[in-house]
């Protein structure tokens, strides 16, 4: 987006917009004069980082809300990062989120006026405010690098989410409620409270007893997360270090990344999430992560796994671990056992880590769905087919190599036309996030 | 000599076609299941009263000034004017390395 694009009011689109009916000034301060100096003295250009005084005055149950919303307090750092620390650190901790974090704080504006100032800032169609934010340049601009191009299909050889293959679009699952806070009020992180949203929202039928399907008939609701058995390799991150340079620009280095697929143990477990066994993915954290900003910032590294919970976005009906039974009963090639995991951060995880893969329970036979014909049997010695490796105890960069396992890598069905509705806007270009726009999420 | 031909380019059409069922069926599935439609997620209930009053927000502003800030919008709609004000954009290197 050139400069005068991101604060160029279209005249056409704003004026069918009921909030083309409120002066400039009774939200932007300022003065509406023909001198630009002077009309920009005290100008606000973000007014809904201050949505008590913009958006609560029209909006006040959402704005109420949203106050606590992890999108604005951003509390997923905070939980993760105090967890590992102490609370003589907090204060080192939290002028470094200053730097590095609080950039995903995301406004009022950000959603429903702008692109995220983390990518750059911008008005999305000339100051029209949009009632659903658009997935390319508001959601996926800051949430990059593991759900855009999960759910994309960004990596190679990888398959976008089936969901997005149906022209879902964030908003289609994620509901202004949860957006807003209000079903998520209060929330610690991500994953705490109710899911929401949940596959059973729209499948329910489809799971566990009663659904007429044989793997979900035998695996109840309480055994292992959707999932397990529906996800796909995933992108893992290892030793990140945030610092800034001579000119205060704040910029991070993650050395180490790859495609990984792991289960793990559910140190969740509750009535939300009574799943014994999920998907993991490492985070990107390191016991030095911030010692740009201080020595020994999380003296208790091993309060919190590394190896976090988690819900890839890149579902698919058949996977490597729905071919049959053995696919994932007795293949440790697919699960965090502690061959996999580094030794400084086996303690942090030793809920998580198991010990191998669960056997084939007596009395079941294998049972090979056929739904699904690899050219390439799953590997069952920590092979490159699932992206991980077993032999060593960091696992490297690796990709699947499970070539013609997805059948025509050049699926089109995997990348929708353009349609201004799915994209947000066509005609614009996707936004481009910036050293200080990624998503980092929060463990 | 013509019915063998026939019967040659209808064996060929036959065989073709059993190949591309062959190879239909055996390619993986990457169709969206069908969605129980009848569950959809909602929003919010509507956020239309403003705090403590009966009115709604559209009524509200409806009863606010009237708009009077047309210098604003006379810059700020004009693109000529914003392209010429507009400062050129200081590339900044990336100094982040690795996925964000």
């Amino acid at each position: 987006m050139e400069p005068w694009q991101r604060v160029w009011i279209d005249a056409n689109t704003y004026a069918t917009d009921i909030h083309s009916l409120i002066n400039c000034t009774e939200c932007h301060q300022g003065q509406s004069v023909e001198d630009m100096e002077v009309a920009h003295t005290n100008m606000v250009a973000s007014p809904t980082d201050q949505t008590d005084v913009s958006c609560a005055k029209c909006h006040p149950a959402i704005t109420a809300a949203s106050a606590n919303s992890l999108h604005n307090t951003l509390a997923g750092y905070d939980t993760a990062l105090h967890e590992r620390s102490i609370p003589e650190n907090h204060l080192t901790i939290e002028n470094m989120e200053s730097y590095h974090c609080d950039s995903c704080h995301a406004t009022c504006g950000d959603c429903h006026i702008s692109q995220p100032k983390s990518v750059g800032g911008g008005l999305l169609q000339g100051h029209t405010f949009l009632e659903e934010p658009t997935m390319s340049r508001n959601c996926t601009a800051c949430h990059g690098s593991r759900v855009k191009d999960e759910y994309y299909g960004a990596h190679e050889e990888i398959p976008s989410d089936v969901h997005f293959r149906a022209r879902m679009a964030c908003n289609d699952c994620h509901t202004g409620d949860e957006m807003h806070g209000i079903t998520t009020a209060d929330a610690a992180h991500r994953y705490d409270g109710a899911q929401g949203p949940s596959c059973e929202s729209c499948h329910k039928a489809e799971i566990g007893a009663g659904s007429g399907i044989l793997q979900h008939e035998i695996h109840g609701t309480e055994s292992i997360s959707c999932q397990v058995c529906h996800s796909v390799t995933y992108s893992n991150c290892i030793n990140c270090h945030v610092e800034r340079n001579e000119d205060d620009i704040a910029f991070f280095a993650v050395e180490q990344n790859w495609l990984g697929f792991y289960i793990g143990h559910n140190v969740l477990r509750d009535g939300d999430r009574p799943y014994e066994y999920v998907t993991v993915r490492h985070v990107p954290i390191d016991e030095n992560s911030f010692s740009f900003y201080g020595e020994n910032l999380l003296p208790n590294y091993s309060n919190r796994p590394t190896w976090a919970y988690s819900t890839p976005h890149n579902i698919q009906r058949n996977t490597p671990q729905t071919q049959s039974c053995t696919s994932c009963h007795g293949n440790d090639a697919i699960f965090l056992t502690a061959d996999k995991v580094a030794p400084e951060e086996l303690e942090a995880n030793a809920d998580i880590i198991v010990p191998a893969a669960p056997p084939l329970p007596e009395g079941y036979e294998n049972v090979i769905t056929g739904e699904v014909a690899p050219t390439e049997a799953p590997a069952t010695d920590g092979g490159d087919f699932w992206g991980g490796s077993s032999d060593t105890e960091t696992p490297e960069a690796t990709e699947s190599t499970g070539d013609g396992f997805w059948g025509d890598s050049s699926d089109t069905e995997a990348t929708p036309a353009p349609e201004a509705d799915f994209w947000g806007g066509a005609e614009e270009p996707a936004a481009t996030p910036t050293e200080e726009g990624s998503f980092w999420g929060s463990d | 000599m013509h019915m063998r031909s026939v019967a040659g380019v209808i064996l060929l059409i036959g065989l073709f076609l059993i190949l591309s069922s062959v190879v239909v069926s055996c390619a993986p599935d990457k169709s969206a299941p069908e969605l129980e439609t009848s569950i959809v997620p909602t929003n919010a209930a509507e956020d239309v009263l403003v705090s403590g009053t009966n009115i709604t927000a559209e009524q509200m502003v409806a009863e606010i000034e009237p708009f009077v800030d047309v210098e604003c919008l006379d810059c700020h709609t004009d693109e000529a004017t914003l392209r010429e004000l507009a400062k050129p954009e200081e590339s900044t290197e990336g100094l982040s390395t690795g996925p964000g």
